[in-house]
This record gives C-alpha cells, structure tokens and sequence, in this order.
C-alpha cells in the first residue's frame, strides 16, 4: 500500500534541518551553510513490510530575530521533527519553546527530537542531564550527525513509525 | 478616467501565472503561462488544458484545500495566500514562488508569482544576518571557555607553587644530606612540572594563532622514528616512577610510514600522550608506543596499564579545552587538546578507549603519505621488551623534632591529598612536627578512614576526584551525628575568596588552610584550629602520645611486648623496667660520640643502643639507631644532630609505653618515666627516670 505523509523539519536558524533532509534523502552532506529561505520540499520513499511510505519532507525556515516560523506550512503534517544544535544551547531552547507553539497549531501531532551535530560532540554545551530532562518530558530523543549519517535514519523512521501510532 | 478592470489578461501580462480551478484537483491554465513556469514544474505539466498539483507540486497540492476555502467563503473579495515555497525544477534550478487564491469576476482564480530577485535579495541578507549571528555566538563562547580556561591555567600553574614552598620551609631546617638531596629534587621536579604547563599552554596558543594565520601547513614526517626518539627520551621518567616504556616491534621495520604532519609538533603529540600515560601507570606496568597502518592512515597509539577511564569519561570530554578540568589534577588540560587541534589540522583525528585487557589506549591518526626513498635511521630499532624497569624506593620517613616544631602536642592526623607530591610535603612538615600521619588520596577514603580509627584532626584537600573535600566533610558531619563529638577539619585550598570560605564552612569545616602554604601557616592553622575545637572523645586519647598528663600503654605495645615475652606480663614488665634503667646510659653515649665527633664511638653507641631496642620490637626507634650507626661507619657526624634528634624522639616515644606498661603491669600507679624530657644531670636529648 502507497501511503504518503507530510514531516515537517522544525527548528532554530543553522541547526541542521536541511543537512539533515540531505543526508537523508540523498546520502550527501555540504560544510557549507546556507540559509533556508521560506521552505523547501524533498520526497523520499521508505519500504516497511508490504507498505511503502512516500515522505514528503518539509524543509521549513529556522526561526530567529529575522525570519519567524510560518505556521500555515504545518498544515496537514502528520509528525514533525524537532532540531536542535547540540553545540548551541540556546538551539535547545528554541526548540522547546517551538514544540508548544506546533502544538497550539496543529495539535498533539507525533514528533521526534533531534539533538545534531554529535560528530562535535566535544563543542557540546547540551549535556546529558538536559536529554534526561526532555526524555523526561515523554520526548523521543535522538543524537544524530548529519554529517556522519549518526542517527538520521534512525530518527526519521523513529518518526515514521510514531505516525503509524507505534512506540519507536 | 477610470482604471481597467483587473481581468486575468492584465495579471498575465504582469507576469503570473494564472489558472482557474477546474475541481477534481486540477486548474486551468488562462491564457499564455510566463516562460518561469516550465522551468519549475517541467514542460509537460500542463497536458490537455489541465494542470494537476498533486502529479507535480507538493506544495500547491496542499495549499490547495485553503484555496478552496477561499474561494468558498462567501466573501466579497476574498483570497489567500500560500506563503513563499521553493520549487526545484526537473533541471535543478530553484524558483521562488507564491501563490494566491481570490475570486476574479466570480471566477475561482488561483495565481503563481515568481518573485526570484525579491527572494534572492532576502536570502542574501538573511544569509550575512546568520553568519554575523553564527559568529557572535562562536566569540562569546570562545570568550567564556578562554575565562574557565584562565582560572585553570592559573590554578594549576600555582599547584607546584605548594610543593617548592614546603621545599623550601625543609630546606631552612637544616637536613642531613641524604634527605637535602631528596628535598632538592622534589623541587626540580616540581620547576620541571611547571615548566612543562607553561609549554602546553605556549604550544596551544601558538597553534590556534597559526590555524587563525593560516599556517600549520605540514609537508610530510617519519611517524615510527619520532615515535622511537619519543620512547628513549621518556623512558628515563617511566624507570624514576617504577614504570617501563616499550616501543611496540613492529616500529623497526617501519621505513616509509610518512605521514602528514611537522617532526617537532608530532613529537609534542606522542609526548602529550606519554606525558598523560606517565600520570596514570602505577609502578611495575609498562606503557607500549606503535604504530599501525589504518586504510589511508597510519595510527599512533600509547597504550597503558593503568586503570583505565573512569565509567562516563568519553573521548570527545576528554580532548577538549581543559577537558579534565578541575575533576583532574596537576595539569591544565591542554596538552589532549593540543594534539586534538593539531591532529586534526593535519587532517587527522584522536581518540581513546579502554583496552579490553585493562588499561587505556590513546591514538591520533594522520594522513599517509608516500614513503620515502631514504630507510629510516639505523640503529634506533626498539626493544621488544621493555627499555627498562626499576623500581624506586619509597622515601623515608621524615625525622621527627627540630627547630621549627610548633605544636606541643603530637596528634594523629589524616591527610587527604590527591596530588602525592603535597602528601609528601605535608607528611614531612607534620612528622617534623611531631604528628602522626595518615594519607589518602581522596575525599571517599577519608571518610572511610575517619569511620575506622581515631583522628585528632583531618587536613582535607578541597579538589580531589572521586569525592571533593566539601562532600567528604559533609559525609564526616553525618557519620558524625550528635553524638560522638566533633572532630576538627583543616581545608586545605588554593581558592580563598569570601565564597570559597563560606562553601567551606557550609560543608562542616572548622578553618582553611590556602595553598601555597609554609610551615608556620601550617602549624598556626592546625593549633588554631585544634584550639577552638571541643574536646574528642574520651577513648579517643588513649593512643596519642603526650608530654603531659599519665603515659597509657597503647593496646599494640601491650600486644606486642606479651607475644615476644611469651604472654608473661610479669616478665615484660621486669625486663622493660631494666631497659628504662640502661637506657640514659646508652643514650648518653651515644650523645658523647656526637658531641666529640667521634664516628667509631657513634657507631658503637648507636649499635648497642639499636640491640637494646630491638629486644621490644620498637623498630621506630630501632631504625633511627641503625641510622646514626650507619652515620658512624660512614664518618659523616656533622649531620648526625639530627639523625640524634629523631631518635631522642622515638626513645621518648618507647619510654614512655614501656614505663605505662610497666606500671600497668605491676599494678603501681602514677608515672615512671617521662619522655622527652632532659634531666638536669645530661644535656637535651636524656630523659630522667622518676
């Protein structure tokens, strides 16, 4: 069965959301940052037993003094995953802060956090104790690398299988 | 004149693209599409009059049921935009797009727009906006880690500051030669230790001003042979700590593992992680250096003996700045981030692991180069086994009395010090003082010592791994409960700002002692500390030996006299009153010889004396004769008023529990002897016999 679902990518500004949709979708990553201006759409196709998922992936700006997030491209999401900066604390911050105003939008939608940025793990300023604290929360939490590829796959299946209204 | 009317022609000619909703999820196209459209959703996207979303544009696809809403409303001029969305093209161009819905003339009307320079202009802002964001917040943490990392550097830099003014405080006590050179090169090491941070933290700035310059650029080094010169230069400080430095064989017959990097930074790299071995390599265990290829790189690894990493200690905590920070001691925490940065700047990484034997392994991995035409150095091929292996005897006790003792009383006192070298020191000043000592190496075994035998004090280092001095005076204070007194706690800290004090009184302690210290500060900090603390309990004092009040047999003395005398009392107890007799006697023959200078009669005095102890077992006492003996045959009897001193001492000592026993033993009570004591008839050092 061909079953097609819309994620949303949320999060602060140079996060890694787009990295991530890369690494992702096309197994590429870039050093290079590059502002995500309003919001880009990706599509990747996963296979799950007999049913084959089509992800449409929506790569929306990250929030900050200069660009807000557009809540009208939640529209219609089925999940959405939370990116963080693991090396920038206040990332963290935002995101939660951004979890509260998804949810006022769309309502209880499944979501998945992804603390990015692992392969700098040691630049880190979110600590263990902070991941406690949003697993605490009831949060699916993961730390990926879009760089390396650490966690990504993971993540987004993490996700996919939270829109299916299983437990990852 | 009025304007024409706003017809779906007009919007054609401004460049939308105009369609009419078709239903079914499909729109019409009204009149000719600008020439953007094709390039974003493809030639072929409108077939047959009809344009279909879903098959092209996920996007519009989902604005789609909004559009309808708009043009359902019922308003009178109602529309809604969808918001700007990226439309990648099937040639890989990126339009900027918007949409629109509004109701045209009662037509269902859904417009494109292409607003590409408007979008470019906004990205190109947004774009400098985050990357002058991205840098502030890179500055104000490289500012913040630059203050933590200042605190350290100096903490740490003043660490060998504490050692070298207890060297000194020795120093103007006049020591036999022996013991000066002991003293001098406790100081050496310590000049050395500290020089060694001053490089760390001149290698480390030079690095990162060169990667801020843009230099670092390494052409190519011979990895195995600065891994074989790193190996002989270290090896004599593994053999001077009882460890043993091994190059792995394998590094001979390494001709040509070039890899990128510079021959004086990558010996600074194996010297770090050999540096940070040394550190961790108990006595009797070997440390290996190799070298191993690894696809295009060649690994360098230091592999250890030691006790391996701490459980939720990672490589990535460990190689950044000041990654030990204050949990570790003796070393700023630079020299892993060195070879972190330096590895790194070379194309390389670092890392480290336990080994699944015990032990740790640290590596760095550099680039392979081509090898070289020229063979390695000869001559420099390593040993299997280890380069070499001695152990180092540990040193002596210091000698009790002199000068500059300032506590009349001899207390027994637990040290908690992690860095051996302020243990050392501090059980130098205080058995010189005439305290009995204790050491452990961190807060938790202080409080287990404290739960196990009587203390009159505790001098408690505030840093320390495992547990810090704060939570172990805390734990002290619980055990402590209400009810079995109060045992007095020095700090011992480098920090002596108002909230240092009051983190230190919050956690239980009675006063601080500030590092670096002397000994006067030493001393006046425990007596003033001893003064103002109540009173411990009764069964407390039985073992502390004082020159005032009854003398009690301690319970190990009383043991130990009944086991060599066959558990007759009586006859211990006769044969010790005939030692305390004789032993004025001996002693002042002893003190004769060292007055005239006479070595033969020193080393004959001291032997007979040394015989007399060694009947009681008082090998205290027994080996400070045997030491002034030994200054006799060697001729050396300037420097035996010391060597005299400490046995006057230890005599006092052995006197005294000799004469309780025997009172004890005989049912008399009152005191026998009184140690320490000079009688009127010889000179310091006798004692009278009551």
């Amino acid at each position: 069965m061909l079953i097609k679902r819309k994620i949303c990518m949320v999060g602060a500004f140079a996060v890694g959301k787009t990295s991530m949709v890369r690494r992702f979708v096309e197994s590429i990553f870039s050093e290079q940052y590059l502002s995500t201006v309003k919001v880009t759409i990706e599509k990747k196709t996963i296979r799950r037993g007999e049913d084959e998922f089509v992800l449409m992936l929506w790569d929306m700006a990250g929030e900050d003094a200069f660009q807000s997030l557009q809540m009208s491209y939640l529209a219609g999401a089925s999940g959405y995953l939370l990116v963080a900066d693991g090396t920038r604390r206040a990332t963290l911050e935002k995101a939660l802060e951004l979890q509260g105003r998804v949810q006022q939008t769309i309502g209880s939608t499944p979501f998945v956090a992804a603390i990015n940025k692992n392969d700098l793990a040691a630049d880190w300023e979110v600590t263990e104790e902070m991941e406690q604290g949003l697993r605490g929360r009831g949060w699916t939490v993961f730390r990926t690398s879009a760089k390396t590829g650490e966690g990504v796959e993971e993540a987004f299946q993490a996700l996919n299988l939270a829109m299916l209204g299983r437990k990852p | 004149m009025s304007s024409p009317p706003l017809t779906p022609a007009v919007l054609t000619r401004l460049g939308y693209a105009v369609f009419e909703d078709a239903g079914a999820g499909a729109l019409s196209p009204v009149g000719e599409l600008p020439h953007w459209f094709a390039r974003a959703f493809g030639p072929d996207a409108v077939t047959g009059g009809r344009f279909v979303p879903g098959d092209t544009s996920p996007f519009l696809e989902n604005f789609l049921p909004q559009a309808e809403a708009v043009w359902s409303s019922g308003e009178p001029l109602p529309r809604g935009e969808s918001g700007g969305w990226i439309e990648r093209g099937p040639g890989g161009e990126e339009l900027a797009l918007e949409a629109e819905a509004l109701l045209l003339e009662g037509r269902r009307i859904l417009l494109i727009l292409n607003p590409q320079e408007r979008f470019e202009e906004t990205r190109r802002v947004l774009q400098l906006a985050r990357n002058d964001k991205l840098s502030h917040e890179r500055l104000l943490r490289e500012i913040q880690t630059k203050e933590v990392l200042l605190h350290c550097i100096v903490h740490d830099l003043s660490q060998p500051l504490t050692a070298l003014r207890g060297c000194l405080s020795l120093l103007g006590m006049g020591l036999p030669a022996e013991k000066l050179r002991e003293v001098v090169e406790i100081a050496d090491r310590q000049t050395r230790r500290q020089e060694a941070m001053i490089r760390d933290v001149l290698n480390v700035f030079a690095s990162e001003m060169a990667a801020l310059q843009g230099g670092g650029a390494a052409a190519g080094v011979d990895v195995a042979q600065s891994a074989r010169e790193v190996v002989q230069e270290y090896s004599a400080a593994f053999v001077s700590q009882g460890a043993a430095l091994a190059a792995d064989p394998r590094l001979a017959k390494g001709c040509g593992w070039r890899a990128t990097g510079e021959p004086e930074r990558l010996r600074r790299l194996f010297a770090n992680f050999l540096e940070n071995a040394l550190r961790y390599s108990p006595a009797g265990t070997t440390v290996t250096v190799g070298v191993e290829e690894d696809g295009d790189f060649l690994r360098a690894y230091v592999d250890d003996q030691g006790p391996g990493l701490p459980e939720g200690v990672t490589a990535a905590n460990l190689f950044r700045l000041f990654g030990k920070g204050k949990e570790s001691t003796g070393k700023a925490g630079l020299g892993l981030y060195f070879c972190k940065i330096t590895a790194e700047r070379w194309g390389g990484s670092v890392g480290c692991e336990n080994r699944a034997g015990g032990g740790t392994r640290f590596w760095f991995r550099l680039p392979r180069l081509p090898a070289a035409r020229e063979p390695a150095s000869p001559g420099t091929a390593p040993a299997a086994a280890p380069v070499s292996q001695t152990r180092i005897e540990p040193v002596a006790a210091a000698a009790a009395g002199g000068a500059t003792v300032r506590d009349a009383r001899s207390l027994r006192i637990l040290l908690a010090d992690d860095v051996e070298i302020n243990r050392q020191i501090a059980e130098e000043l205080l058995a010189r003082a005439g305290h009995r000592v204790t050491s452990v190496e961190d807060g938790r075994a202080a409080v287990a010592a404290v739960q196990r035998e009587p203390f009159d004090l505790v001098l408690m280092d505030v840093e320390m791994p495992v547990m810090n001095g704060l939570e172990a005076a805390q734990a002290i204070r619980a055990w402590e409960g209400a009810s079995a007194g109060r045992l007095p706690i020095l700090a011992v800290t480098g920090h002596d700002t108002p909230a240092d004090r009051e983190r230190i009184r919050s956690a239980g302690m009675d006063g601080q002692l500030v590092k670096p210290f002397d000994s006067e500060a030493l001393y006046r900090e425990i007596a003033a500390v001893c003064a103002t603390a109540p009173p411990r309990p009764a069964e407390q004092e039985v073992s502390t030996t004082s020159g005032t009040g009854p003398a009690r047999c301690g319970a190990s003395m009383r043991e130990q006299l009944l086991a060599r005398f066959g558990g007759d009392a009586r006859l211990a107890a006769s044969l010790a009153r005939l030692f305390l007799k004789d032993a004025p006697r001996l002693q002042a023959d002893v003190r004769g010889a060292v007055d005239r200078r006479d070595s033969e009669g020193l080393a004959r005095a001291a032997h007979a004396l040394k015989g007399a102890v060694g009947h009681f077992g008082a090998e205290a006492a027994r080996e400070a004769a045997a030491r002034l003996e030994r200054i006799g045959r060697e001729g050396d009897v300037h420097h035996a008023g010391e060597a005299f001193e400490q046995l006057s001492a230890r005599l006092s000592t052995l006197c005294e529990e000799l004469s309780a026993f025997a009172n004890e033993s005989s049912g008399r009570s009152g005191r026998v002897a009184t140690a320490g004591q000079p009688s009127k008839r010889s000179r310091g050092g006798s004692w009278g016999i009551g």
